[in-house]
């Protein structure tokens, strides 16, 4: 409990009040609700979360403060930087590590015997001829290299672990050496109280979603029955899965078009290889230029193809982002592959839904439906709590949030201005984060910053008055945990309207007359225009 | 049906040169679709990508920022 003080004095001023339900509640809140909800459960660890799933009952109320990190504020609050002043520390605090427990309705399942699809076709694919952890001999650069199959690349390659180096080698040109391996389902390894059945109105909710039109005329429903076929999995991944979790925690009685309001955004993850994924939207919609797929070739190397929506020129449909599960891998650099020759980014992926969820920035966005089998897969363990409570915590833990990649910096205030909270610990780490996010010395950074805040504005803000008036309420968050000194130094001048020109250029809003205006000049400015 | 226009946004570099900014791509969110670029409107201009210097066509927005399409500066390999 000690090691939770640590950093204690930076938590004195912390002003969280944002109340894990929608809308806004006055000063205090936690403190009241802190003070009048004496049974409910803040385990330490996210493993001590799901163990007390099952003991706690609570749904709504929000999770208790650990005593003894709770601390008042006014001292430091006096001598602190300018950027602390209006802070409402003397009438709130901010418990230094809350892990809440989720609520009962969610029964946690057995998974390990669950098992991939059988592919229904009669080529089967080598991605699944050679399930991960098959023992292979790959002929590279003029020699055998003895491996083991950890996954595949963005082609569709088998990816080997061999000897720890990670290696690239066409299916056609592996041997297996060992015994068959079985295949083993994205679910089957997941920690215990990871998987589980959602409450029955939820779980209705989540099943209808996938009849939405994501792609022409076809629903989600079609995607999963043709990716199954195949023999991949499918499930259904992020926001969607999140807000139908709060909501459900929040509105008692929600009716299940109130649940599924929330559900108008689907993404999918599956272990099927982007080119496959390609191959069946072409296959599932010939009516539609490429099967309604947009997204260029390249993005396949970060495991993505995205059909279906408004950028693919449909007004009617929602649009399907189909994500291959992550395995790790750098994507920072791109890189000349060794094997390949080829110059790109070396990020792996296969089955496993523990590692695909370590990609993902926050455990309430770490979230999965498995329509299948009807569950809800929570790696992280904390995931479905946080939903319910409207919390924060990095998937990595909070202090492993990447320095360099200033976007979770901008996702963690996105969510905050959405009316989610956290805890001190995170808060520190992420102001961390921010300060490396919000650097500006160098054109590079000035651009990073727009383009990160950019695509963390809502997406309907269509005149910069509206953008204004959100980074008014970005600063105001910011300032609440304590960084309104990295907004004020950061966004203003020419970085500002840099903010509001990428945001306008994200909703297409107010371009055409700024970009005529522009051209002519910039064009003869532009030492190589021809 | 048109399609909009996917597009990987450039940046002016301290050198003068227009510059693409690689970022991991997480959804749709991060891609940009423009549906505004007409192809009068597009110059000829050096671009580095992953530092290769090509000479591609480029839509400017203002004098630090510009647009390209996708496909044209990075060709699926």
């Amino acid at each position: 409990m000690c090691a939770h003080l640590r950093g204690g004095a930076e938590n004195i001023a912390m002003s969280i009040v944002a109340p894990p339900v929608p809308g806004r509640r006055p000063s205090g809140w936690w403190t009241a609700n802190i003070a009048s909800s004496p049974s409910s459960s803040a385990a330490a660890s996210p493993a001590a979360a799901a163990a007390a799933a099952s003991a706690t009952t609570s749904s709504g109320p929000p999770p208790r403060a650990e005593s003894s990190a709770l601390s008042t504020g006014g001292a430091r609050a006096a001598t602190g930087p300018s950027s602390w002043v209006g802070v409402q520390a003397t009438t709130t605090t901010t418990p230094w590590r809350l892990r809440p427990a989720r609520s009962a309705g969610f029964v946690a399942v057995d998974a390990r015997g669950f098992v991939p699809p059988t592919p229904s076709t009669i080529s089967v694919d080598p991605v699944i001829a050679f399930p991960r952890g098959t023992a292979v001999r790959a002929r590279l650069c003029g020699a055998d290299v003895d491996g083991v199959v950890a996954g595949f690349d963005s082609k569709g390659r088998a990816v080997l672990d061999a000897a720890g180096q990670r290696r690239v080698c066409a299916h056609a040109d592996l041997v297996a050496t060992g015994a068959p391996t079985a295949r083993k389902s994205a679910l089957a390894a997941l920690p215990p109280g990871a998987v589980v059945t959602p409450p029955a109105a939820l779980g209705a909710a989540l099943d209808a979603a996938l009849d939405l039109r994501v792609n022409g005329s076809h629903a989600a429903r079609e995607y999963v029955e043709a990716f199954r076929a195949r023999g991949y999995e499918v499930l259904v991944v992020g926001g969607g899965v999140r807000d139908a979790i709060r909501m459900h925690a929040t509105t008692p009685g929600a009716t299940q078009q109130q649940l599924l309001s929330t559900l108008q955004d689907v993404d999918v993850v599956t272990t099927a290889p982007p080119t496959v994924a390609r191959e069946i939207c072409t296959q599932l919609a010939p009516e539609l230029q490429d099967g309604g797929v947009w997204s260029p070739r390249f993005v396949e190397q970060f495991g993505v193809v995205l059909c279906g929506g408004k950028k693919a020129g449909q007004k009617d449909s929602e649009g399907l982002d189909i994500c291959a599960m992550k395995r790790g891998g750098s994507t920072a650099e791109m890189v000349v592959d060794p094997d390949t020759g080829e110059r790109g980014f070396p990020t792996s992926f296969g089955d496993d839904l523990t590692l695909d969820s370590r990609g993902r920035d926050f455990c309430c966005n770490a979230l999965y439906y498995d329509p299948a089998h009807g569950v809800v897969v929570d790696p992280t363990l904390q995931g479905i709590a946080d939903a319910e409570h409207a919390l924060l915590h990095p998937v990595n833990g909070p202090t492993a949030a990447d320095p360099g990649d200033a976007s979770i910096a901008a996702r963690f205030w996105k969510f905050r201005l959405r009316g989610f909270s956290t805890d001190g610990e995170t808060v520190a780490a992420l102001r961390h984060n921010a300060r490396a996010a919000f650097q500006t010395s160098t054109g590079k950074q000035r651009w990073t910053l727009q383009n990160v805040l950019g695509r963390t504005a809502p997406k309907d803000a269509a005149t910069g008055a509206a953008v204004e008036d959100w980074l008014v309420e970005l600063r105001r968050v910011m300032r609440e945990d304590r960084c309104g000194d990295l907004f004020d130094r950061a966004v203003r001048g020419g970085v500002r309207e840099g903010v509001i020109a990428e945001v306008l250029k994200r909703t297409n809003k107010g371009l055409a007359s700024s970009a005529t205006t522009t051209t002519t000049s910039s064009a003869s400015s532009t030492g190589g225009a021809a | 049906m048109t399609r909009p226009v996917v597009v990987l946004p450039l940046v002016r570099a301290d050198d003068g040169v227009w510059e693409a900014q690689l970022s991991p791509v997480h959804g749709s969110d991060d891609l940009l679709a423009r549906d505004d670029l007409e192809p009068a409107r597009g110059v000829r201009a050096p671009v580095r990508v992953a530092g290769v210097v090509t000479t591609l066509t480029v839509f400017v927005d203002d004098p630090d920022h510009a647009v390209v399409a996708y496909d044209e500066a990075l060709p699926s390999s």
